[in-house]
Protein backbone atom coordinates (compact mmCIF):
# COMPACT_ATOMS: atom_id res chain seq x y z
CA UNK A 1 0.00 0.00 0.00
CA UNK A 2 0.91 3.66 -0.17
CA UNK A 3 2.43 4.85 3.07
CA UNK A 4 2.41 8.52 4.02
CA UNK A 5 3.34 10.63 7.03
CA UNK A 6 1.64 13.73 8.30
CA UNK A 7 3.51 16.98 7.82
CA UNK A 8 4.49 18.88 10.99
CA UNK A 9 1.66 21.04 12.36
CA UNK A 10 3.62 24.24 11.87
CA UNK A 11 4.13 23.55 8.17
CA UNK A 12 0.43 22.77 7.70
CA UNK A 13 -0.60 25.92 9.60
CA UNK A 14 1.66 28.04 7.42
CA UNK A 15 0.11 26.72 4.19
CA UNK A 16 -3.46 27.52 5.27
CA UNK A 17 -2.97 30.55 7.52
CA UNK A 18 -4.52 33.21 5.27
CA UNK A 19 -7.67 31.25 4.40
CA UNK A 20 -10.86 31.35 6.41
CA UNK A 21 -12.81 28.20 5.53
CA UNK A 22 -10.65 25.11 5.47
CA UNK A 23 -11.94 21.76 4.25
CA UNK A 24 -9.81 19.00 5.80
CA UNK A 25 -10.36 15.88 3.73
CA UNK A 26 -9.08 12.46 4.76
CA UNK A 27 -9.22 9.09 3.03
CA UNK A 28 -10.29 5.67 4.32
CA UNK A 29 -7.82 3.83 2.09
CA UNK A 30 -4.06 3.33 2.48
CA UNK A 31 -3.46 6.49 4.55
CA UNK A 32 -6.07 5.41 7.11
CA UNK A 33 -4.39 2.02 7.49
CA UNK A 34 -0.97 3.63 7.93
CA UNK A 35 -2.46 5.99 10.56
CA UNK A 36 -1.73 9.21 8.70
CA UNK A 37 -4.93 10.52 7.12
CA UNK A 38 -7.96 8.48 8.23
CA UNK A 39 -10.97 9.62 10.23
CA UNK A 40 -9.11 9.72 13.54
CA UNK A 41 -6.16 11.66 12.13
CA UNK A 42 -8.47 14.22 10.46
CA UNK A 43 -10.25 14.82 13.78
CA UNK A 44 -6.94 15.10 15.62
CA UNK A 45 -5.57 17.59 13.13
CA UNK A 46 -8.71 19.74 13.24
CA UNK A 47 -8.56 19.78 17.07
CA UNK A 48 -4.88 20.64 17.05
CA UNK A 49 -5.42 23.46 14.56
CA UNK A 50 -8.31 24.87 16.59
CA UNK A 51 -6.19 24.83 19.75
CA UNK A 52 -3.31 26.49 17.95
CA UNK A 53 -5.60 29.17 16.50
CA UNK A 54 -7.18 29.87 19.90
CA UNK A 55 -3.74 30.29 21.42
CA UNK A 56 -2.67 32.61 18.62
CA UNK A 57 -6.04 34.44 18.40
CA UNK A 58 -6.59 33.44 14.79
CA UNK A 59 -10.06 32.76 13.40
CA UNK A 60 -10.54 29.91 10.93
CA UNK A 61 -13.37 27.48 10.24
CA UNK A 62 -12.57 23.83 9.77
CA UNK A 63 -14.77 21.23 8.12
CA UNK A 64 -13.16 17.84 8.56
CA UNK A 65 -14.48 14.74 6.78
CA UNK A 66 -13.27 11.54 5.15
CA UNK A 67 -13.80 10.00 1.72
CA UNK A 68 -13.85 6.32 0.91
CA UNK A 69 -11.10 6.79 -1.69
CA UNK A 70 -9.88 10.28 -2.42
CA UNK A 71 -8.11 9.20 -5.63
CA UNK A 72 -11.42 8.26 -7.29
CA UNK A 73 -13.54 10.97 -8.85
CA UNK A 74 -16.85 9.33 -7.94
CA UNK A 75 -16.13 9.62 -4.22
CA UNK A 76 -14.85 13.18 -4.51
CA UNK A 77 -17.95 14.20 -6.48
CA UNK A 78 -20.13 13.23 -3.51
CA UNK A 79 -18.65 16.06 -1.40
CA UNK A 80 -18.57 18.67 -4.15
CA UNK A 81 -20.76 21.10 -2.16
CA UNK A 82 -18.33 21.11 0.75
CA UNK A 83 -15.35 21.54 -1.57
CA UNK A 84 -16.97 24.48 -3.35
CA UNK A 85 -17.95 26.09 -0.05
CA UNK A 86 -14.36 26.10 1.23
CA UNK A 87 -11.59 28.66 0.68
CA UNK A 88 -8.85 26.06 0.73
CA UNK A 89 -8.62 22.27 0.78
CA UNK A 90 -6.19 20.55 3.09
CA UNK A 91 -5.90 17.04 1.77
CA UNK A 92 -5.08 14.40 4.34
CA UNK A 93 -4.79 11.79 1.61
CA UNK A 94 -1.74 10.67 -0.30
CA UNK A 95 -0.67 12.98 -3.11
CA UNK A 96 -2.91 11.01 -5.50
CA UNK A 97 -6.04 12.02 -3.60
CA UNK A 98 -4.89 15.61 -3.29
CA UNK A 99 -4.17 15.79 -7.02
CA UNK A 100 -7.51 14.22 -7.90
CA UNK A 101 -9.32 17.07 -6.13
CA UNK A 102 -6.92 19.66 -7.57
CA UNK A 103 -7.53 18.39 -11.12
CA UNK A 104 -11.31 18.20 -10.66
CA UNK A 105 -11.59 21.73 -9.21
CA UNK A 106 -8.82 23.70 -10.87
CA UNK A 107 -9.97 26.99 -9.34
CA UNK A 108 -9.54 25.58 -5.82
CA UNK A 109 -6.29 25.69 -3.87
CA UNK A 110 -5.34 22.23 -2.60
CA UNK A 111 -2.50 21.80 -0.11
CA UNK A 112 -0.97 18.53 1.10
CA UNK A 113 -1.28 17.62 4.76
CA UNK A 114 0.78 14.48 4.25
CA UNK A 115 4.11 13.58 2.73
CA UNK A 116 3.53 10.58 0.48
CA UNK A 117 6.50 8.32 1.00
CA UNK A 118 6.59 4.71 -0.07
CA UNK A 119 5.00 1.62 -1.55
CA UNK A 120 5.35 -0.21 1.71
CA UNK A 121 4.42 -3.22 3.74
CA UNK A 122 3.26 -3.08 7.38
CA UNK A 123 5.92 -5.17 9.10
CA UNK A 124 4.44 -4.77 12.59
CA UNK A 125 2.23 -2.20 14.34
CA UNK A 126 3.78 1.18 13.56
CA UNK A 127 6.46 -0.07 11.15
CA UNK A 128 6.22 0.15 7.34
CA UNK A 129 9.04 -0.75 4.98
CA UNK A 130 9.61 0.10 1.35
CA UNK A 131 9.55 -2.93 -0.96
CA UNK A 132 8.70 -1.67 -4.43
CA UNK A 133 9.65 1.34 -6.55
CA UNK A 134 7.15 0.65 -9.32
CA UNK A 135 9.85 0.19 -11.98
CA UNK A 136 7.32 -1.48 -14.29
CA UNK A 137 9.37 -4.61 -14.95
CA UNK A 138 9.21 -7.02 -12.02
CA UNK A 139 12.12 -9.44 -11.62
CA UNK A 140 11.59 -10.84 -8.13
CA UNK A 141 11.14 -14.36 -9.50
CA UNK A 142 14.89 -14.26 -10.16
CA UNK A 143 15.86 -12.78 -6.79
CA UNK A 144 14.14 -15.04 -4.30
CA UNK A 145 11.05 -12.86 -4.01
CA UNK A 146 13.09 -9.87 -2.79
CA UNK A 147 13.18 -6.67 -4.85
CA UNK A 148 16.75 -5.32 -5.15
CA UNK A 149 15.56 -2.17 -6.91
CA UNK A 150 13.61 -1.02 -3.85
CA UNK A 151 15.41 -2.82 -1.05
CA UNK A 152 19.03 -2.12 -2.05
CA UNK A 153 20.08 1.50 -1.41
CA UNK A 154 21.93 1.44 -4.75
CA UNK A 155 19.25 -0.55 -6.65
CA UNK A 156 21.99 -2.97 -7.66
CA UNK A 157 21.30 -5.87 -9.98
CA UNK A 158 24.62 -7.54 -9.22
CA UNK A 159 24.93 -7.14 -5.48
CA UNK A 160 25.87 -7.20 -2.74
CA UNK A 161 28.29 -4.29 -2.81
CA UNK A 162 31.39 -4.19 -0.65
CA UNK A 163 29.49 -2.33 2.05
CA UNK A 164 27.37 -5.30 3.14
CA UNK A 165 28.28 -5.70 6.78
CA UNK A 166 27.07 -8.73 8.77
CA UNK A 167 24.02 -8.81 6.55
CA UNK A 168 23.24 -5.11 7.02
CA UNK A 169 23.30 -2.16 4.64
CA UNK A 170 26.19 0.30 4.84
CA UNK A 171 23.75 3.20 4.49
CA UNK A 172 21.76 2.22 7.57
CA UNK A 173 22.94 -0.60 9.79
CA UNK A 174 19.37 -1.09 11.10
CA UNK A 175 18.30 -2.21 7.64
CA UNK A 176 19.08 -5.59 6.13
CA UNK A 177 21.29 -5.80 3.04
CA UNK A 178 18.85 -6.81 0.30
CA UNK A 179 21.51 -8.78 -1.57
CA UNK A 180 22.59 -10.62 1.56
CA UNK A 181 18.93 -11.56 2.01
CA UNK A 182 18.65 -12.60 -1.65
CA UNK A 183 21.76 -14.78 -1.33
CA UNK A 184 20.43 -16.47 1.82
CA UNK A 185 16.97 -17.02 0.29
CA UNK A 186 18.33 -18.51 -2.93
CA UNK A 187 20.77 -20.67 -1.00
CA UNK A 188 17.84 -22.03 1.00
CA UNK A 189 16.01 -22.78 -2.24
CA UNK A 190 19.08 -24.29 -3.91
CA UNK A 191 18.89 -21.68 -6.67
CA UNK A 192 22.15 -19.72 -6.27
CA UNK A 193 22.73 -20.15 -10.01
CA UNK A 194 20.24 -17.31 -10.47
CA UNK A 195 22.71 -14.76 -9.10
CA UNK A 196 25.87 -16.25 -10.54
CA UNK A 197 25.32 -14.85 -14.00
CA UNK A 198 26.10 -11.25 -14.94
CA UNK A 199 22.94 -9.18 -15.14
CA UNK A 200 23.27 -6.62 -17.93
CA UNK A 201 22.12 -3.01 -17.42
CA UNK A 202 18.44 -2.67 -16.59
CA UNK A 203 16.04 -1.19 -19.12
CA UNK A 204 14.57 1.71 -17.19
CA UNK A 205 12.16 2.58 -20.01
CA UNK A 206 9.23 1.03 -18.14
CA UNK A 207 9.97 3.16 -15.06
CA UNK A 208 9.44 6.88 -14.52
CA UNK A 209 12.73 7.37 -16.41
CA UNK A 210 10.83 6.57 -19.60
CA UNK A 211 8.54 9.53 -18.98
CA UNK A 212 5.30 9.84 -17.05
CA UNK A 213 3.36 6.63 -17.26
CA UNK A 214 -0.33 6.29 -18.07
CA UNK A 215 -1.72 2.78 -18.22
CA UNK A 216 -4.56 2.27 -20.68
CA UNK A 217 -6.60 -0.92 -20.69
CA UNK A 218 -8.77 -0.78 -23.78
CA UNK A 219 -10.71 -3.87 -22.67
CA UNK A 220 -11.64 -2.21 -19.38
CA UNK A 221 -12.69 1.16 -20.79
CA UNK A 222 -16.37 2.00 -20.95
CA UNK A 223 -18.09 2.16 -24.31
CA UNK A 224 -19.70 5.55 -25.11
CA UNK A 225 -23.06 3.90 -24.40
CA UNK A 226 -21.95 2.60 -21.00
CA UNK A 227 -20.42 5.98 -20.15
CA UNK A 228 -23.69 7.78 -20.89
CA UNK A 229 -25.52 5.32 -18.66
CA UNK A 230 -23.08 5.86 -15.81
CA UNK A 231 -23.29 9.64 -16.05
CA UNK A 232 -27.07 9.42 -15.92
CA UNK A 233 -26.89 7.45 -12.65
CA UNK A 234 -24.53 10.02 -11.03
CA UNK B 1 47.80 -6.03 -25.25
CA UNK B 2 44.36 -4.60 -24.71
CA UNK B 3 45.35 -1.02 -23.97
CA UNK B 4 49.13 -0.99 -23.71
CA UNK B 5 49.25 0.77 -20.34
CA UNK B 6 52.32 0.42 -18.13
CA UNK B 7 50.20 -1.43 -15.60
CA UNK B 8 49.08 -3.95 -18.23
CA UNK B 9 52.66 -4.37 -19.47
CA UNK B 10 53.95 -5.10 -15.96
CA UNK B 11 51.26 -7.71 -15.44
CA UNK B 12 51.71 -9.25 -18.84
CA UNK B 13 55.46 -9.54 -18.18
CA UNK B 14 54.49 -11.63 -15.14
CA UNK B 15 55.88 -9.05 -12.77
CA UNK B 16 54.67 -7.68 -9.49
CA UNK B 17 52.74 -4.42 -9.90
CA UNK B 18 52.20 -1.60 -7.44
CA UNK B 19 49.63 1.17 -7.59
CA UNK B 20 49.13 4.03 -5.16
CA UNK B 21 46.12 6.21 -4.67
CA UNK B 22 46.00 9.97 -5.09
CA UNK B 23 42.90 11.73 -3.75
CA UNK B 24 42.14 14.84 -5.82
CA UNK B 25 41.72 18.08 -3.82
CA UNK B 26 38.37 19.64 -2.91
CA UNK B 27 39.23 22.68 -4.99
CA UNK B 28 40.26 23.73 -8.48
CA UNK B 29 43.91 23.92 -7.41
CA UNK B 30 45.99 21.39 -9.35
CA UNK B 31 48.92 22.04 -6.98
CA UNK B 32 48.47 19.06 -4.65
CA UNK B 33 48.13 16.72 -7.64
CA UNK B 34 51.32 18.03 -9.23
CA UNK B 35 53.09 17.85 -5.87
CA UNK B 36 52.10 14.22 -5.35
CA UNK B 37 52.85 13.27 -8.93
CA UNK B 38 56.40 14.62 -8.53
CA UNK B 39 56.81 12.99 -5.13
CA UNK B 40 55.49 9.61 -6.21
CA UNK B 41 56.96 9.40 -9.70
CA UNK B 42 58.80 6.13 -10.16
CA UNK B 43 57.53 4.62 -6.92
CA UNK B 44 54.56 2.75 -8.42
CA UNK B 45 53.45 1.54 -11.83
CA UNK B 46 50.22 3.53 -11.89
CA UNK B 47 48.23 5.84 -9.66
CA UNK B 48 44.57 5.55 -8.78
CA UNK B 49 42.61 8.78 -8.94
CA UNK B 50 39.52 8.57 -6.81
CA UNK B 51 36.12 9.62 -8.11
CA UNK B 52 34.53 11.90 -5.51
CA UNK B 53 35.59 9.41 -2.91
CA UNK B 54 33.12 8.82 -0.04
CA UNK B 55 30.71 11.03 -2.00
CA UNK B 56 32.63 14.21 -1.20
CA UNK B 57 32.86 16.72 -4.07
CA UNK B 58 36.39 16.86 -5.42
CA UNK B 59 38.26 17.76 -8.58
CA UNK B 60 37.19 15.16 -11.13
CA UNK B 61 39.23 12.00 -11.56
CA UNK B 62 39.52 12.46 -15.33
CA UNK B 63 40.77 16.06 -15.04
CA UNK B 64 43.16 14.84 -12.34
CA UNK B 65 44.39 12.16 -14.73
CA UNK B 66 45.16 14.81 -17.35
CA UNK B 67 47.14 16.80 -14.75
CA UNK B 68 49.25 13.89 -13.47
CA UNK B 69 49.91 12.58 -16.98
CA UNK B 70 51.62 15.90 -17.71
CA UNK B 71 54.01 14.98 -14.90
CA UNK B 72 54.77 11.71 -16.64
CA UNK B 73 52.94 9.28 -14.41
CA UNK B 74 50.21 6.87 -15.37
CA UNK B 75 46.67 7.15 -14.01
CA UNK B 76 44.03 4.58 -13.12
CA UNK B 77 40.82 6.55 -13.17
CA UNK B 78 38.09 5.39 -10.83
CA UNK B 79 34.57 5.67 -12.22
CA UNK B 80 31.63 5.17 -9.89
CA UNK B 81 28.00 4.64 -10.87
CA UNK B 82 26.71 6.90 -8.11
CA UNK B 83 26.70 10.22 -9.95
CA UNK B 84 26.37 9.45 -13.64
CA UNK B 85 23.88 7.55 -15.75
CA UNK B 86 24.94 5.38 -18.70
CA UNK B 87 25.02 8.37 -21.08
CA UNK B 88 27.48 10.29 -18.89
CA UNK B 89 29.55 7.22 -17.97
CA UNK B 90 30.10 6.24 -21.59
CA UNK B 91 30.70 9.84 -22.64
CA UNK B 92 33.28 10.38 -19.89
CA UNK B 93 34.92 7.08 -20.76
CA UNK B 94 35.31 8.12 -24.40
CA UNK B 95 36.64 11.50 -23.25
CA UNK B 96 39.12 9.93 -20.86
CA UNK B 97 40.32 7.57 -23.56
CA UNK B 98 40.72 10.48 -25.97
CA UNK B 99 43.12 12.27 -23.60
CA UNK B 100 45.18 9.11 -23.17
CA UNK B 101 43.73 7.40 -20.10
CA UNK B 102 43.96 3.62 -20.39
CA UNK B 103 43.34 2.15 -16.95
CA UNK B 104 39.79 2.38 -15.62
CA UNK B 105 38.56 1.05 -12.30
CA UNK B 106 34.82 0.31 -12.32
CA UNK B 107 33.07 0.86 -9.02
CA UNK B 108 29.48 1.05 -7.83
CA UNK B 109 30.48 3.84 -5.46
CA UNK B 110 29.89 4.84 -1.86
CA UNK B 111 26.33 5.98 -1.23
CA UNK B 112 25.87 9.76 -1.15
CA UNK B 113 24.63 9.69 2.44
CA UNK B 114 28.30 9.31 3.47
CA UNK B 115 29.43 12.52 1.83
CA UNK B 116 28.91 16.26 1.86
CA UNK B 117 26.01 16.33 -0.61
CA UNK B 118 23.45 14.21 1.20
CA UNK B 119 20.58 15.92 -0.64
CA UNK B 120 21.81 14.61 -4.01
CA UNK B 121 19.56 12.54 -6.25
CA UNK B 122 20.77 8.98 -6.41
CA UNK B 123 21.71 7.70 -9.88
CA UNK B 124 23.00 4.10 -9.81
CA UNK B 125 21.76 3.46 -13.34
CA UNK B 126 24.52 0.81 -13.45
CA UNK B 127 26.28 -1.15 -10.77
CA UNK B 128 29.99 -1.97 -11.03
CA UNK B 129 29.29 -5.21 -12.89
CA UNK B 130 26.93 -3.75 -15.50
CA UNK B 131 29.46 -0.92 -15.87
CA UNK B 132 32.24 -3.43 -16.57
CA UNK B 133 29.93 -5.31 -18.93
CA UNK B 134 29.18 -2.13 -20.87
CA UNK B 135 32.77 -0.83 -20.97
CA UNK B 136 34.00 -4.25 -22.06
CA UNK B 137 31.55 -4.36 -24.97
CA UNK B 138 32.54 -0.81 -25.85
CA UNK B 139 36.23 -1.75 -26.11
CA UNK B 140 35.82 -5.12 -27.77
CA UNK B 141 32.90 -4.50 -30.14
CA UNK B 142 32.65 -0.71 -30.15
CA UNK B 143 29.12 -1.27 -28.94
CA UNK B 144 27.39 1.28 -26.75
CA UNK B 145 24.83 0.09 -24.21
CA UNK B 146 21.94 1.44 -26.27
CA UNK B 147 23.03 -0.64 -29.28
CA UNK B 148 24.88 1.99 -31.32
CA UNK B 149 28.18 0.87 -32.79
CA UNK B 150 30.83 3.58 -32.76
CA UNK B 151 32.22 4.30 -36.19
CA UNK B 152 35.82 4.96 -35.20
CA UNK B 153 38.17 2.57 -33.47
CA UNK B 154 36.85 1.44 -30.07
CA UNK B 155 38.62 2.93 -27.02
CA UNK B 156 41.63 0.96 -25.81
CA UNK B 157 41.00 0.22 -22.16
CA UNK B 158 42.47 -1.83 -19.34
CA UNK B 159 39.57 -2.54 -17.02
CA UNK B 160 39.75 -3.07 -13.29
CA UNK B 161 37.36 -3.63 -10.46
CA UNK B 162 37.37 -3.75 -6.68
CA UNK B 163 36.33 -6.57 -4.42
CA UNK B 164 35.94 -6.68 -0.67
CA UNK B 165 36.80 -10.14 0.72
CA UNK B 166 35.53 -8.99 4.12
CA UNK B 167 31.96 -8.05 3.20
CA UNK B 168 29.02 -10.38 3.73
CA UNK B 169 28.03 -12.93 2.56
CA UNK B 170 31.68 -14.11 2.62
CA UNK B 171 30.95 -17.28 0.66
CA UNK B 172 29.66 -15.21 -2.28
CA UNK B 173 32.71 -12.93 -2.55
CA UNK B 174 34.85 -15.13 -4.78
CA UNK B 175 31.77 -15.82 -6.92
CA UNK B 176 31.20 -12.09 -7.24
CA UNK B 177 34.79 -11.67 -8.43
CA UNK B 178 34.05 -14.37 -11.03
CA UNK B 179 31.09 -12.30 -12.21
CA UNK B 180 33.36 -9.29 -12.59
CA UNK B 181 35.84 -11.33 -14.60
CA UNK B 182 33.03 -12.59 -16.82
CA UNK B 183 31.89 -9.00 -17.25
CA UNK B 184 35.36 -7.98 -18.44
CA UNK B 185 37.69 -7.19 -15.52
CA UNK B 186 41.42 -7.52 -16.23
CA UNK B 187 42.59 -6.69 -12.72
CA UNK B 188 41.10 -6.41 -9.26
CA UNK B 189 42.11 -4.22 -6.34
CA UNK B 190 40.86 -5.48 -2.99
CA UNK B 191 39.84 -3.44 0.02
CA UNK B 192 42.64 -2.85 2.51
CA UNK B 193 43.53 -6.09 4.24
CA UNK B 194 43.58 -6.18 8.01
CA UNK B 195 42.83 -9.84 8.46
CA UNK B 196 45.30 -12.11 6.68
CA UNK B 197 43.43 -15.27 7.70
CA UNK B 198 40.25 -14.12 6.02
CA UNK B 199 42.17 -12.90 3.02
CA UNK B 200 43.80 -16.32 2.73
CA UNK B 201 40.41 -17.98 2.95
CA UNK B 202 39.11 -15.77 0.15
CA UNK B 203 42.24 -16.45 -1.91
CA UNK B 204 41.73 -20.20 -1.42
CA UNK B 205 38.26 -19.87 -2.93
CA UNK B 206 39.59 -17.65 -5.69
CA UNK B 207 42.28 -20.25 -6.53
CA UNK B 208 39.75 -23.07 -6.16
CA UNK B 209 37.68 -21.50 -8.93
CA UNK B 210 40.79 -20.83 -11.01
CA UNK B 211 40.14 -17.09 -10.93
CA UNK B 212 43.75 -16.21 -10.13
CA UNK B 213 44.59 -17.45 -13.63
CA UNK B 214 42.04 -15.15 -15.22
CA UNK B 215 42.57 -11.85 -13.42
CA UNK B 216 45.47 -9.95 -11.88
CA UNK B 217 44.83 -9.65 -8.16
CA UNK B 218 46.14 -6.65 -6.23
CA UNK B 219 45.88 -6.69 -2.45
CA UNK B 220 44.94 -3.46 -0.74
CA UNK B 221 46.97 -1.69 1.90
CA UNK B 222 46.12 1.38 3.95
CA UNK B 223 49.21 2.77 5.57
CA UNK B 224 47.49 5.25 7.86
CA UNK B 225 45.05 2.80 9.42
CA UNK B 226 47.59 0.03 9.64
CA UNK B 227 49.88 2.31 11.60
CA UNK B 228 47.16 3.74 13.83
CA UNK B 229 45.87 0.29 14.71
CA UNK B 230 49.34 -1.12 14.98
CA UNK B 231 50.24 1.48 17.60
CA UNK B 232 47.27 1.02 19.87
CA UNK B 233 45.82 -2.38 19.24
CA UNK B 234 47.83 -5.55 19.83
CA UNK B 235 45.28 -7.68 18.07
CA UNK B 236 45.30 -5.53 14.94
CA UNK B 237 49.08 -5.47 15.07
CA UNK B 238 49.32 -9.24 15.12
CA UNK B 239 46.94 -9.43 12.19
CA UNK B 240 48.87 -6.79 10.26
CA UNK B 241 52.33 -8.15 10.89
CA UNK B 242 52.37 -10.98 8.35
CA UNK B 243 50.94 -8.59 5.78
CA UNK B 244 53.54 -5.94 6.51
CA UNK B 245 56.37 -8.48 6.52
CA UNK B 246 55.25 -9.77 3.16
CA UNK B 247 55.11 -6.26 1.80
CA UNK B 248 58.53 -5.37 3.22
CA UNK B 249 59.99 -8.37 1.48
CA UNK B 250 58.71 -6.87 -1.76
CA UNK B 251 61.00 -3.89 -1.26
CA UNK B 252 59.71 -1.77 -4.09
CA UNK B 253 56.08 -1.73 -2.96
CA UNK B 254 57.08 -0.86 0.56
CA UNK B 255 59.18 1.99 -0.71
CA UNK B 256 56.15 3.31 -2.61
CA UNK B 257 54.09 3.21 0.54
CA UNK B 258 56.69 5.09 2.57
CA UNK B 259 56.89 7.79 -0.07
CA UNK B 260 53.12 7.97 -0.23
CA UNK B 261 53.02 8.42 3.54
CA UNK B 262 55.38 11.35 3.36
CA UNK B 263 53.07 12.88 0.77
CA UNK B 264 50.13 12.58 3.13
CA UNK B 265 52.02 14.37 5.87
CA UNK B 266 52.68 17.34 3.64
CA UNK B 267 49.32 17.59 1.95
CA UNK B 268 46.10 16.48 3.50
CA UNK B 269 43.78 14.31 1.42
CA UNK B 270 46.17 12.39 -0.72
CA UNK B 271 47.67 8.93 -1.06
CA UNK B 272 46.77 6.65 1.78
CA UNK B 273 45.88 3.51 -0.05
CA UNK B 274 48.03 1.34 -2.23
CA UNK B 275 47.60 -1.92 -4.00
CA UNK B 276 50.09 -4.52 -5.01
CA UNK B 277 49.82 -7.81 -6.80
CA UNK B 278 50.63 -9.86 -9.82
Amino acid sequence: MIVAERKPLGEIAEMITSYKKVAVIGCRSCVAICLAGGEKEVKMLVSAMKLKNRKESRKQEFDGFVLERQCEKEWVKEVEDKILASDIILSMSCSLGAQTIADMYPEKIVVPGLNTAIFGVPEEQGVWSEKCLGCGDCIIHTTGGICPIARCAKSMLNGPCGGSSNGHCEVNLDIECAWYAIHERLKLQGRLDLIEMVRPPKEWTTSHSGGRRVIVREDAKLTPHQRRGKEAVI
Amino acid sequence: LKAGSDLEKVFEAGKFAVTAEIGPPQSANPGPLVHHAKLLKGSADAFNLTDNQTAVVRLSSIASAAIIMREGIEPVIQMTCRDRNRIALQSDLLGASAIGVKNVLCLTGDHQTFGNEKAAKSVFDFDSISELYTFNRLRTEGLQSGGNVIEDDPPKLYLGCAENPFATPYEFRAMRLAKKINAGADFVQTQAIFDMDMFEKWMDEVRGRGLDKKVHIMAGWRSDIHEEQGAGDDCAQSHNRPHEEFLRSEGRGYQALRRADRGVQEHEGSSRRSHYGC
